[in-house]
């Protein structure tokens, strides 16, 4: 991949894969590895990006795709990222109340299943649920009702972490 | 929990510092982790295994004095180099830059075809095997003996293409058991090698199934 694809085509549109990338792993270096594989990804399947949709929309499909059919090893589950896995009363201070809850909404997140992470994701990312339902094969009523669900899921999950 | 999970995503990513992209090392050498890349990378190694055998078998064999059992054995071989190819090629053609629902049933549906097709190629392989080293150990010194040895001792059987009738069912029988066999015992060591990404793809399959109905 030379540089200048990385920088043109991948870097404006790293936060999408990051923070895609965040919700499949449970640790820093899985994080890096997800993130790696989806920039080769995106530039070997670069030919085969039509026009028809965003550049942006193109890179949240193929982030998803990669990060569904992910071979993980079954290594390095002691090691979690530093902020998230601490107990709520162990978090560090030094973080602001925006950044100790995103961590906590991750955790929630990586509880649901590997579909439903990718379908919250793009609703969060405010893709409409047309737009979700095309990257995901289904159709927009379907993703309307699972997003309910999966919002409830997540309240639970975060209220009872909290309490 | 007082904050909506949409706001605190929002405010979550303000300060910059939660998106800065990891450093990318080695992409060059790095091998791709996903599944289809994994699949091309296995498969294009078995097919170069599979060359080096029939190299092997057609060498070994000649200079063993059985260059047409090494022959036969080469010429499998390179059917299913020849097959697998095929597969190969079919595999290139699955595209990401589909809805993941199609993605992933695109390659379950090759997953399935491939396996079904060289479950059947093997039920004629290694019947096909058994018969070409029995056939060829048939005119060895040892096969001589061997027939001898049974003719000695029951001098009534009967024989047909000068080989004991009993043993001629026997070793068709074992052909017969070898071809109903070789099937599963093919699915039994795919799935002992694969079994974790079928699990994986069967259970996201099945989820996104879900979504759609």
């Amino acid at each position: 991949m030379s540089s200048d694809f990385y920088t043109t085509f991948i870097l404006p549109y790293a936060a999408i894969i990051i923070k895609i990338c965040r919700a499949y792993t449970n640790n820093q270096a899985d994080f890096e590895d997800y993130y790696q594989e989806v920039c080769l990804q995106i530039w070997r399947s670069k030919d085969r990006f039509k026009a028809q949709s965003e550049w942006s929309t193109w890179i949240y499909k193929l982030s998803l795709n990669v990060c569904l059919t992910y071979l993980k090893k079954a290594n390095n589950k002691h090691q979690y990222y530093v902020s998230d896995s601490l107990p709520q009363a162990l978090i560090d201070d030094s973080k602001n109340a925006g950044e100790q809850l995103i961590d906590q909404l991750y955790r929630a997140i990586r509880q649901l299943s590997e579909v439903d992470r990718g379908v919250i994701l793009l609703y969060l990312e405010e893709q409409t649920y047309q737009e979700i339902a095309d990257i995901m094969g289904s159709n927009a009523n379907n993703i309307g009702v699972r997003i309910k669900r999966i919002k409830e899921r997540l309240n639970r999950i975060m209220n009872s972490e909290e309490n | 929990m007082s904050q909506s999970i949409e706001k605190i995503w929002k405010e979550g990513f303000i300060n910059d510092e939660a998106l800065i992209a990891p450093k990318l090392n080695n992409l060059y050498s790095q091998k791709s982790k996903h599944i289809v890349d994994r699949f091309e990378r296995v498969f294009t190694w078995n097919l170069i295994g599979l060359v080096m055998f029939a190299v092997i078998a057609v060498i070994g064999m000649t200079i063993e004095g059985m260059p047409y059992l090494g022959l036969f054995i080469a010429a499998m071989l390179i059917a299913l180099v020849v097959r697998g190819k095929e597969e190969l090629a079919k595999l290139a053609l699955i595209d990401k830059n589909v809805s993941s629902y199609h993605y992933l049933k695109s390659f379950d549906q090759w997953l399935n075809n491939q396996m079904r097709g060289y479950a059947k190629l093997y039920s004629f392989f290694y019947p096909a095997l058994f018969l070409a080293i029995i056939t060829q150990v048939r005119f060895t010194a040892f096969g001589d003996e061997f027939i001898n040895g049974l003719l000695y001792d029951f001098p009534a059987m009967p024989l047909l293409f000068s080989i004991p009738l009993y043993l001629l069912m026997v070793i068709i029988s074992l052909a017969i058991l070898l071809y109903f066999l070789s099937g599963p015992l093919y699915r039994l060591d795919f799935n002992s090698l694969y079994g974790r990404m079928f699990n994986k793809l069967a259970e996201l399959l099945n989820d996104m199934e879900t979504l759609r109905k």
